[in-house]
């Protein structure tokens, strides 16, 4: 379908007979509208003032036949002169610019030429020239202080502004293409860290202001009024604004969900006799660049050997012998035998036989070496095509698209599909009543795979050693049935029989509002909102008979399901002026309903049987057949108010109320109220400030609020017992094939779990200078969050359930977000723009008497939240070199699993650090090894145009935090049989090398990795050169005779480098899937890919 | 004044949500699932009573993967085979069973905290079942004394269970409601309470052979006599189970007829299993996803995944050579008490499968053959042992197959789990009436009643010496040379006599997760386990460099319990066991 679309539209049949009237209906769309469609414009018909002097400048002229000369003025809202201004002649490039007093000259061909005006920090204007020879142009200022931003339940224009909301720059954003938003935001938004997920399709990762709650800490997000979760339920081509909402003072309107911050994302509307057709569309490819360093098939045997000889054994492997020195076998695998040379008759291919009876695979050993990371990965395309057509009347206005996004996985056999529809139109009845609706409706299929995990197949090409080929010497999957090997699954594999199961979804997210203006300035609305998604997936395990413990074994699994999300909102918003008072009431209720349900069975023994054809639970054996249902429901109920009030326009005061009700929580405290205030002085309007002219505008926020935090299961506040055939059931008659039910607790509850509260104080100043070519947005916050919920690690004597949530202890984040812009142009040609973005914040746990442990690895918890400390920072033993000597290891303190009666044994391994000096080493001795904090994060864009030419380039800092590198676990150490690193071959310790990094090498060390200790923890920071992206836009004549307004081409790369010390593939790891307090270890991820794509963008 | 109308219809739209918004429209009530109050009837007590045993057949924890929930149940391979003289971890190079096979654990090992809280959540659930009895309506004394009189008798097996790993324990019953609770203690009267309650008020015999009924209390209150060195308590406990016992269908406590019944699903918990005193039962296929199949023994299958091999993975806990050796006997039929390894039992080691072998032609026990897989002896119904092809790595581990866990060929599809067939019903047995007749041995050699020893050692070799019960080819003949004789001369002295019987307790119960435990109890763990480790570490490279050191007898408290109960002063409640 996506082709046809992009040649159909590319090279339209009809295009000779619609040219003229699509080029008749630029024509007279160009005329009325600025070039910056997307905000209001409005041509000033002020009286025109006589300039005072006429200082005319005559940049280019090279029209011969110039037959009017026009003069003008440029100026600001204020009346103030513009200097500098650009008058050009809109598709020429003849053109001029203003004095000291904003004052030009021009001389035109004739009356029909429109002019283009443009200031930076001003939205550019046309103006008809007609026969007018004196012209005044007032520009409004542009995309920033008369910008409207979107609140809470309304809009507010940017010079009202009190809290701290931040506005993401959509054009930026959209040069990192993405499927999901949270991948376009890292390092876009001051105080918002942001991380995407690299499985097609997969979830990102968005925190505002740092995570200060030990449970969820995902901020709000609303999109068309409709609040849903995640960010990824929007095309990112459909959105006109994202505005988030960081402070208490913005996000208190929002009550008990405001405290994650909200993301408020407003999709494109249609505007009134502005029809227009625009397509977009880009294609790329991405590449890992950045694999683990491991050791290949020779220097695993010598590996292998040394380790061995290092635990005093004689070399014995299966696959390399026990000779003086490893020998690579000519086959790995014949039936059970592995180590086999030609001539061997087992390895004879005639006793080849993959079928379950008789089973005998043979498989020769790969001698240079499988690299396993390359042969799971591919060079994935992406592509992207959306098509858009908006318009409208007076009457009415509607915005169409049509989206279709494929990316493949950078994992082989994955991928993700997404067709997409949004519709929104909006109707005039009468003068008073508006109604419309938004519609958002796509259809995902996705196949990815775990990442992050020890199971994923990332994880599973460490896991596998490279003497093990892909394949068996008959084409089918090798794997670690040969012995000595291990027990990893061939990844390939893995991904290959996973590669036509389906994980689908239908989501249509939309909403119907009405809108009354009962009388003047009181306006009623009402908006219904609903997310509904219907999943759908199935699974087959197939056989996986060349894995060390794999059989014949066959599953079918099945399940669909539903969620929805009904928001009903009704607001009364009442703005009135008494003079210098403007005043804006708000008032309003909201009801929030969510419903998910599922069903799911399975059945096995599928076996011969195993292709698409015979994938229907029916035809699996009914005995051990499985079925579930589930339900899970929760609502919230919501008052909420606030008054906006302006003096002047200089004195700014907000105040927001929000009362909820909800159900996760207990009738006794199910209601908060969460209230808010905040006020603004915009200083540069005051008269003291007139003599002060290279300040634009100045202002100076302060707020405070308390939000909070619902974020826990919706079961939370009961406490019962379940019926599970699995965990309370049990064989009492002794059947063999049947039990008898029981039950057993599920879950405790606790009836006193209330909303976690955050307050924050938030201050801030807003500064324009330099006719606004600088801009700098600063904010300092202070942020306490009580009452924290937190699933506590219980005692295990209390037996295993469900843990409520409980309320304990508060947490403090200190930060700062700050954006610097600045804009200038090296001639009228070359115009650019530069701005860096900062986010820092500190987290602290302040309340006495906290301290728990999280973060499971193959060690225990590795992750411990303490008062005085940031939440979940790494915890574990220190290294603290290595025994050099017997002597050594005889004069240290006792430490686990190091044995003083046999101290050779010792020599090599690592000394644990006696911290409290008491003479052994024990659990006491563990220190604070890290933190998953970053110190900050930055991000810095440059926009250069040059002519037709423009230039972005975007780059990302993130310092000061630490990375739990687990996959060390099992590269670097003797954990499971597997592959190894590079580095454990080269740089263990010997007596030569006592400077290493790693202990001696010891086929009977499991010591070295048994405890949670330092060397696993490295430095996270890096700097990624991100984006590149160049564009060109086609002359406009040359645009206007295929009939398009606008035409721009632009290629561009990702990730062009990196500069980190972390020995990981990627530091970029801040989502790993195992929540707040999980963050921060590498448990093997999918890498940051290097993309290269190339777009088109064309409007009609 | 029209317009007025429109707005006040308007703002009465406006406030309807409001006023449609009832409280209980914030109620959300989970479905699907029993409150408390709900259970408080005869059905729903007994069901809470059924969650209780349910943990005999153990439970998933951490990643919920069956492959990690070995040590969530009643098998003691970890704790208390691989970690003795009879069995190595097995399988290949590595891993958490490692470190305890080396005794070098450290308390962040993962499979101390899966033990400790599997044995706290059987704990827990007994405890509910006392602590709602007593609220149920309309139950008869006699009723009430049967559920408490049930769930306190598996409270004590719970602790014993987690007692022998740990020693001291945190004492946690019905009445606890705050979970910090020092390990200040081994809970020995605790349990003796418990037990004692359930054996003087529970019936003999049940309508389910799966419950525990007076006599398996008895039985387990005499162990934990035993354990304590409380010889003369523990005879007469004894004494009165031996004579009157029965199992819970009523079957009077004797040894099977046949060794190897014990290990059969087909006899297992049959209306003729006289030796059941207290099974684990197993089930499959139950709609359970496989979580009530043999979990604690997945991993301890002859390592391949061909069809033609049961279960097909892991090649977990392999027999050592040191125990295959002390099946030997001399002329006289009787073990080599002092010198079992001076000659070896032949094996295949470093010889491929394909490679002509003969197996070992001297004298053997013949449970040797019902106890370990090796090449040459058919493997139950599977055919004979094929040797390396079914070893995971034998360089590391020796050429030694598990036997007693593994089901026949026959039960394939129907007794093992749809999705997995490392998961079957064969019933970990927790105490076997051979077991009983072993303690009473001990004690009465313990109080010098040699003779009385004897005798019941005697017992257990007669039963062991039916050759009807031998391991067969499949022409009939006996698949070894098995001789297996009593014990003849009287036995006069003390230490030769407890030599005799711990000795044959280790024959007898081999592989069935006894032995570390045993070697403790008697306080010669040090002395055999590093006698031990000398000599087979000459035949194994797992074993290198590996010691017992004094502080081993116990393991540590888990790091993760010890980090999870600290106190608001920050000091941590439980105590770590000294040497970790």
């Amino acid at each position: 379908m996506n082709k046809l679309l992009t040649v159909d539209f590319l090279f339209p049949k009809s295009f000779s007979v619609k040219k003229p009237r699509v080029f008749l209906a630029f024509w007279f769309i160009g005329t009325l509208y600025a070039s910056d469609g997307n905000s209001r414009t409005e041509i000033n018909p002020k009286s025109i003032p006589k300039p005072s002097t006429t200082t005319t400048m005559k940049l280019k002229s090279y029209d011969a036949f110039a037959a009017v000369q026009v003069n003008g003025q440029v100026l600001d809202e204020d009346g103030l002169a513009l200097a500098g201004a650009t008058v050009q002649i809109k598709g020429t490039t003849i053109g001029t610019i203003t004095d000291v007093n904003g004052q030009f000259t021009l001389e035109v061909p004739d009356g029909n030429v429109v002019l283009l005006v443009s200031y930076v920090g001003y939205q550019a204007q046309e103006v008809s020239v007609g026969n007018v020879t004196n012209i005044v142009i007032t520009l409004a200022l542009s995309n920033e202080l008369q910008e409207i931003i979107v609140v809470g339940y309304g809009t507010q224009k940017k010079a009202d502004l009190t809290g701290s909301v931040a506005t993401v720059d959509v054009k930026q954003m959209l040069t990192r293409p993405a499927a999901d938003l949270s991948n376009m935001l890292q390092g876009r938004v001051a105080g918002v860290v942001s991380s995407g997920s690299n499985q097609p399709g997969g979830n990102g990762y968005v925190r505002i202001r740092g995570i200060s709650s030990f449970g969820s800490n995902e901020p709000l997000v609303i999109i068309d009024g409709v609040q849903t979760s995640g960010t990824n339920t929007v095309n990112p081509n459909d959105i006109e604004s994202i505005n988030i909402l960081k402070d208490a003072s913005s996000a208190a309107i929002y009550g008990a969900r405001g405290a994650g911050g909200v993301i408020i994302i407003t999709t494109k509307k249609g505007v009134a006799n502005k029809n227009r057709i625009t397509y977009d569309g880009y294609y790329g490819v991405s590449k890992v660049v950045r694999y683990p360093d491991m050791v290949n098939t020779a220097e695993l045997g010598e590996l292998l050997f040394k380790q061995q000889r290092g635990a005093g054994i004689t070399p014995n492997q299966p696959q390399y012998g026990k000779g003086a020195t490893p020998v690579i076998p000519d086959y790995i695998l014949a039936g059970s035998s592995g180590g086999l040379f030609e001539g061997n008759p087992a390895v004879d291919p005639a006793k080849y036989n993959y079928d379950q009876t008789g089973f005998y695979q043979i498989v020769k050993a790969n001698k240079a070496g499988t690299d396993w990371f390359k042969e799971l990965t591919q060079v994935a395309p992406t592509q992207s095509h959306n098509l858009t057509a908006s318009g409208g009347t007076d009457r009415g206005v509607y915005s169409i698209s049509l989206g279709y996004y494929n990316e493949a996985g950078l994992q082989k056999y994955t991928f993700y599909d997404r067709y997409s529809v949004r519709a929104n139109s909006e109707y005039k009845l009468g003068k008073r009543i508006r109604f419309g609706q938004t519609l958002f409706g796509s259809l995902r299929n996705r196949k990815g795979s775990d990442d992050n995990a020890e199971g994923a197949p990332w994880s599973n090409a460490y896991r596998m050693q490279a003497i093990v080929p892909v394949y068996d010497i008959m084409g089918n999957f090798a794997g670690s049935k040969a012995p000595g090997t291990g027990n990893g699954s061939n990844p390939v594999a893995t991904l290959f029989r996973a590669k036509d199961n389906k994980d689908k979804d239908v989501r249509l997210l939309g909403s119907l509002y009405a809108e009354v203006d009962l009388f003047r300035g009181l306006l009623f609305r009402s908006n219904f909102g609903m997310d509904y998604n219907n999943n759908f997936n199935k699974s087959f395990r197939a056989p996986n008979p060349e894995h060390s413990e794999g059989n014949f074994q066959t599953t079918y699994n099945i399940q669909s399901g539903f969620q929805q999300r009904s928001t009903f909102t009704n607001t009364l918003n009442y703005t009135k002026n008494f003079g210098n008072h403007d005043f804006n009431l708000l008032a309003g209720t909201e009801i929030l309903e969510y419903k998910r349900e599922q069903i799911g069975g399975d059945r096995s023994g599928y076996y011969p049987f195993t292709d698409q054809s015979f994938w229907v639970l029916d035809r699996g054996n009914p005995v051990g057949q499985n079925n579930f249902s589930s339900l899970t429901e929760e609502a919230l109920f919501s008052v909420f108010g606030r008054i906006d009030y302006s003096f002047k326009g200089k004195y700014l005061l907000n105040a927001t109320i929000r009362r909820d009700g909800s159900s996760k929580f207990a009738p006794a405290v199910r209601y908060g109220n969460f209230p808010s205030i905040s006020a603004g002085w915009r200083i540069s309007q005051e008269e003291f400030m007139r003599g002060f002219r290279i300040i634009n505008n100045l202002k100076l926020r302060a707020g405070y609020g308390i939000v909070g935090n619902d974020q826990i299961d919706g079961n939370n506040q009961y406490s019962f017992y379940r019926s599970d055939p699995g965990r309370s059931f049990y064989d009492l008659g002794g059947a063999n094939t049947s039990t008898i039910a029981g039950y057993d607790l599920d879950r405790k509850g606790n009836l006193n779990s209330k909303w976690e509260e955050t307050s924050t104080i938030n201050l801030g100043f807003d500064l324009a200078m330099y006719n606004n070519q600088f801009e700098m947005n600063f904010d300092i916050y202070s942020k306490k969050t009580s009452d924290l919920l937190v699933q506590i690690p219980r005692p295990g004597a209390e037996g295993d359930f469900t843990a409520p949530f409980v309320n304990i202890g508060n947490t403090q984040n200190k930060g700062i977000d700050m954006v610097l812009t600045y804009r200038s142009k090296a001639s009228s040609k070359i115009l650019y723009s530069a701005s860096a973005n900062f986010t820092a914040y500190k987290n602290e746990v302040l309340s006495q008497g906290v301290d728990f442990f999280t973060n499971s690895t193959r060690n225990s918890p590795v992750s411990r939240t303490l008062t005085g400390n940031a939440i979940g920072m790494f915890y574990g033993y220190v290294t603290d070199g290595f025994f050099n000597t017997v002597e050594e290891v005889a004069a240290a303190p006792a430490q686990p699993g190091i044995n003083k009666n046999t101290p050779q044994q010792a020599v090599g391994r690592w000394r644990l650090k006696d911290a409290n000096g008491n003479g052994s080493v024990t659990a006491t001795d563990r220190e604070f090894l890290g933190s998953p904090h970053p110190k900050f994060q930055t991000g810095f864009n440059f926009d250069i145009a040059y002519k037709n030419f423009d230039l972005n380039l975007f780059a990302f800092w993130n310092y000061g935090n630490q990375i739990y590198n687990n996959t060390k676990w099992w590269t670097d150490f003797n954990g499971f049989t597997g592959n190894r690193s590079k580095k454990m071959l080269y740089d263990s310790w010997t007596p030569e090398n006592k400077n290493a990094s790693l202990p001696k090498l010891d086929a009977n060390d499991n010591i070295s990795n048994s405890v949670p200790h330092s060397y696993f923890v490295e430095s996270g920071s890096y700097f990624r050169a991100k984006t590149v992206q160049l564009g060109y836009t086609v002359h406009n004549g040359l645009s206007n005779r295929i009939g398009a307004s606008n035409l721009r081409f632009y290629i561009q790369a990702q990730n062009l480098f990196t500069i980190t010390p972390y020995s990981g593939p990627d530091p970029d790891l801040l989502d790993v899937g195992r929540g707040d307090i999980g963050l921060g270890v590498d448990h093997g991820r999918v890498p940051n890919p290097f993309q290269i794509l190339g777009g088109l963008s064309v409007t009609f | 004044m029209k317009n007025f109308k429109i707005y006040i219809s308007l703002l009465v739209i406006s406030l309807i949500p409001v006023a449609c918004v009832q409280d209980d429209f914030l109620d959300r009530k989970p479905v699907g699932v029993f409150s408390e109050e709900a259970l408080k009837t005869k059905s729903g007590i007994n069901g809470i009573l059924v969650g209780a045993y349910a943990g005999l057949n153990g439970s998933m924890y951490g990643n919920g993967s069956s492959a990690g929930a070995d040590v969530n149940t009643f098998s003691n391979w970890v704790f208390g085979s691989l970690t003795s003289d009879d069995a190595q971890k097995g399988a290949d190079v590595g891993g958490s069973r490692s470190n305890i096979e080396r005794y070098e654990i450290a308390a962040d090992n993962t499979k101390l905290d899966d033990r400790w809280r599997f044995c706290y959540d059987g704990v827990a659930r007994c405890n509910d079942v006392i602590r709602i009895t007593p609220e149920v309506k309309g139950l008869t004394e006699l009723e009430i004394k049967n559920l408490i009189g049930q769930a306190r008798t598996l409270r004590g097996l719970y602790y014993f269970h987690a007692t022998v790993i740990f020693g001291r324990l945190p004492y946690v019953d019905e009445t606890t409601t705050n979970f910090l609770i020092p390990n200040d203690r081994v809970l020995w009267s605790e349990m003796e309470t418990d037990l004692k309650y359930g054996y003087d008020n529970l019936p003999e015999t049940f309508p389910e052979l799966g419950r525990v009924n007076k006599w398996s209390a008895g039985v387990m209150l005499a162990k934990i006599y035993v354990h304590q060195k409380k010889y003369a308590q523990a005879k007469a406990l004894l004494d009165v189970i031996i004579a009157s016992g029965k199992t819970t269908r009523g079957v009077k406590y004797a040894l099977l007829a046949q060794y190897h019944d014990n290990f059969k699903i087909a006899t297992q918990g049959s209306s003729t299993d006289s030796e059941s005193v207290l099974d684990a039962q197993y089930s499959v296929n139950d709609n359970g996803r496989g979580f009530n199949g043999g979990l604690g023994e997945n991993l301890n299958l002859p390592h391949g995944g061909l069809p033609t091999q049961p279960g097909g993975c892991c090649g977990y806990h392999q027999p050592s050579q040191d125990f295959v050796n002390a099946f030997q006997t001399n002329a006289d039929g009787l073990p080599y008490l002092d010198s079992h390894n001076a000659q070896e039992v032949k094996n295949d080691q470093g010889i491929e499968s394909s490679a002509a072998y003969s197996p070992h032609t001297g004298p053997l026990d013949p449970r040797l053959d019902w106890t370990v897989g090796r090449r040459g002896i058919p493997y139950l119904d599977w055919g004979p042992h094929p040797g390396k092809s079914w070893i995971r790595d034998q360089a590391y581990a020796g050429p030694f197959s598990p036997k007693k866990n593994v089901y026949y060929k026959a039960n394939e599809g129907v007794l093992t789990e749809g999705t997995s067939r490392q998961l079957s019903a064969n019933n970990t047995r927790i105490i076997r009436f051979s077991d009983v007749i072993l303690l009473a041995a001990e004690a009465e050699a313990e109080l010098g009643n040699f003779e009385k020893a004897r005798e019941y050692v005697n017992q257990i070799r007669r039963r062991a010496a039916n050759p009807a019960g031998f391991v067969k080819n499949p022409d009939g003949s006996a698949a070894a040379n098995y001789i297996i004789k009593e014990y003849t001369t009287t036995w006069t002295d003390k230490a030769f006599s407890l030599k005799a019987v711990r000795f044959e307790r280790r024959l007898e119960l081999g592989m069935e997760g006894h032995r570390f435990f045993d070697l403790v109890r008697w306080g010669i763990a040090k002395e055999v386990l590093n006698t031990y480790l000398a000599y087979e570490r000459t035949k194994r490279s797992n074993l290198n460099g590996a010691s017992f050191k004094d502080h081993n007898i116990l393991f540590p408290v888990p790091q993760r319990q010890i980090d999870a109960t600290k106190k608001s002063d920050g000091t941590a409640t439980l105590t770590q066991n000294p040497g970790y």
